[in-house]
């Protein structure tokens, strides 16, 4: 059995990423995170 | 979750409420946690049962609720369980993968079509739950009168003592241990037996034969791992034994627990007495499935009486040499303070109420004397009377296995009572959300190290021994940061993701590995947790949460990530010494311990270049790793 809140796919709709392993874990692309927009 | 069949017009009879229609079933079913879930074919109504009580993996064990839920019947019960005949004699050679075993003689039982289905369901339920696949706990059920476990002078025996006073328990197990070691394997000639004996003992996979369930043919224990489907379906569950597990009575084996037992003893509508053993990892979990079964037996007018099981002085586990009568049907007492339910439901209730719904649970509640707290004895008269310092001592039946604490006792108090009667309110006090000062610590860092123009990242728990240790040259088992021992995954999915990170330096290196086609210079941190073995800790496992950074550019140095560390120490008002030291993925000479407040904390450096050169990084990288904690006032 597994559980949790799933932020990272909250964030996904958020920033617009496509895909989990953008925004999380060791596949991160650093231009992505360096371009996406800022959300405030 | 699993889901009973259940057959309503058995649940009117054994509940004995025939003017319940169904509807009112599913809604009385409701209030004990069963919820309805569709029909079978056959017009039996399903329900999704709660996994803590297995209890009720059957009719019978459900309509046990009901009429307790009713009112029809109230406190614990124990079914009577009639002395000892038979023996389960225990050999030295069974494997010791599953060296126990339990069992019951039931008579008097009335197995009609519905009776016998539930009964396999039963069996079919406690495999899957408690008996983990049948590989914890595995339950055989025999007629019987196909089994032959006494011969002719043996019988004369029993009828002489019988009619002696009872020996006293306690040295039965002297004179049968002691005649036991004498004899030849097998006990060909227990002299001293009162009773019928069958045996529990190991086989050779091709060591003897029997005809199994449902087949014709004479087949030996490997045979019917090979051939026979449900040998098949289990063979995994026996795979690594050397020696199989085996039943026999004085005609030869008739089971082969837990794979399935032999056509000869196969119970029918038929049957009228039964024999029930049940064989096991774990003398307490057969012993509780057993009790289940029993209570569902009884449950249906059946008499259950007593086996002994005699362990042979060499058997393996941890119960060589004892014996134990069995079916274990002993209570077991639990405290729980009035006051504990009270607040936990948000109801006052008197003290009367409360015995009266334990009651209702098939509890048996006594209140505790003498435990009054000496303020409430110094109190007045009135004061000291008053329900919320009384105490009370639960008796708690052989079946419900689901109850490990007090909570339990208080849940099973708000069901009787209706979870549905509880009228919502809101909390007393209200206060506002906020960080845990943990997360303020951790945002606080992350903040910092972001100002220092590090990029911060969000890498995975789950590493691999390759990435973790191997690629980072370091070994599992050793004194430096990282080189801590690893906790595993069972039963890995993926290769990647075998195991707990002991650090995170090993992420961010990857994480520049990816990226070695984007712009430098690269500065990553990353405030995270990690984990290792740690006997010391009560789980243990030992956990906490990781400060890294690394800064990878064409002029990366040791002074460099050093001014970093420093700007972050002076910045929590900590203090910094970096004395010299040895770690396989840093230069020598080019790396220091991190010692904060006089704390050894972690380590930094100069990444070692055969670890950037595996990662076909071509810049420089020098880099930190410490425990967060220390940074906290």
């Amino acid at each position: 059995m597994a559980w949790g809140l799933a932020l990272e796919r909250l964030a996904m709709l958020y920033t617009g990423a496509d895909d989990i392993r953008d925004l999380h874990g060791t596949l991160a692309d650093l231009e992505f995170l360096r371009n996406a927009e800022v959300i405030y | 979750m699993p889901v009973v069949d259940i057959d309503t017009d058995e649940l009117r009879r054994l509940t004995g409420h025939d003017e319940k229609d169904d509807d009112q079933l599913k809604a009385d079913l409701f209030g004990l946690g069963l919820e309805f879930e569709g029909e079978t074919e056959g017009g039996e109504l399903q329900f999704e049962f709660a996994p803590d009580r297995l209890d009720r993996l059957s009719v019978e064990g459900v309509a046990r609720s009901l009429r307790y839920q009713y009112g029809d019947d109230t406190g614990v019960y124990i079914p009577e369980v009639n002395d000892s005949d038979w023996t389960i004699q225990v050999e030295d050679s069974v494997p010791e993968e599953r060296p126990y075993v339990t069992g019951a003689v039931v008579r008097g039982v009335d197995l009609d079509e519905a009776a016998l289905d539930s009964l396999i369901q039963l069996q079919e339920k406690l495999h899957a739950t408690m008996g983990r696949g049948r590989a914890k706990g595995a339950i055989g059920i025999h007629d019987l009168t196909m089994l032959k476990g006494e011969r002719i002078e043996e019988k004369a025996l029993v009828g002489n003592t019988q009619d002696e006073p009872d020996a006293p328990a306690e040295l039965t197990p002297v004179g049968r241990g002691g005649a036991n070691r004498s004899d030849a394997p097998g006990g060909e000639t227990h002299s001293d037996a009162t009773g019928p004996t069958i045996t529990y003992r190991g086989v050779d996979p091709e060591g003897d034969t029997f005809v199994p369930l449902d087949s014709d043919k004479e087949l030996s224990p490997a045979g019917v791992l090979a051939e026979h489907p449900t040998g098949e379906k289990y063979a995994d569950v026996v795979a690594e034994y050397e020696r199989y597990p085996a039943i026999y009575d004085e005609l030869g084996l008739f089971s082969f627990p837990p794979v399935i037992n032999g056509r000869r003893t196969e119970v029918s509508t038929a049957s009228r007495e039964l024999f029930v053993e049940m064989t096991g990892t774990d003398q307490w979990t057969i012993d509780r499935m057993l009790a289940i079964v029993c209570y569902a037996l009884d449950a249906r007018g059946a008499t259950i009486e007593e086996v002994d099981v005699v362990y042979d002085p060499d058997a393996p586990g941890d119960r060589d040499g004892d014996h134990l009568v069995r079916p274990e049907l002993d209570t077991r007492e639990k405290t729980v303070g009035h006051d504990r339910i009270e607040t936990t439901l948000g109801i006052e209730l008197g003290m009367d109420e409360v015995q009266d719904l334990f009651a209702r649970s098939g509890l048996n509640a006594m209140v505790k004397l003498g435990e009054e707290t000496p303020e409430a004895r110094s109190a007045s008269k009135s004061d000291a009377a008053k329900p919320r310092s009384k105490t009370y001592e639960v008796e708690i039946p052989p079946y419900r296995v689901d109850v490990l604490h007090p909570s339990d006792l208080v849940d099973d108090v708000g069901r009787a009572y209706g979870f549905d009667k509880l009228e919502p309110k809101y909390p007393d006090i209200g206060t506002i959300g906020g960080r845990h000062e943990r997360s303020r610590l951790e945002r606080a860092v992350r903040t910092a190290l972001v100002g220092m123009g590090f990029e911060d990242l969000l890498n995975f728990h789950l590493s691999s021994p390759a990435e973790n240790y191997d690629r980072m040259a370091v070994e599992e088992g050793t004194d430096v940061l990282g080189g801590e021992e690893a906790v595993n995954v069972t039963s890995a999915y993926s290769e990647d993701y075998t195991m707990l990170r002991t650090w995170a330096l090993p992420s961010l290196l990857h994480v520049l590995e990816n990226n070695t086609h984007r712009r430098y210079p690269q500065e990553l941190s990353e405030v995270g947790f990690t984990a290792h073995r740690d006997e010391s800790a009560n789980t243990g496992v030992s956990e906490h949460q990781t400060v890294a950074g690394a800064i990878a550019r064409t002029d990366a140095t040791y002074e460099d990530i050093k001014g970093r560390l420093q700007a972050l120490a002076t910045e929590f008002d900590v203090d910094l010494e970096t004395p010299a030291t040895e770690h396989p993925s840093f230069i020598d000479g080019r790396v220091a311990d991190v010692v904060i407040d006089g704390e050894s904390a972690g380590v930094l450096g100069e990444v070692h270049p055969r670890l950037l050169v595996e990662r076909e990084l071509e810049v420089p990288v020098s880099a930190f790793e410490f425990r967060l904690d220390v940074l906290r006032d």
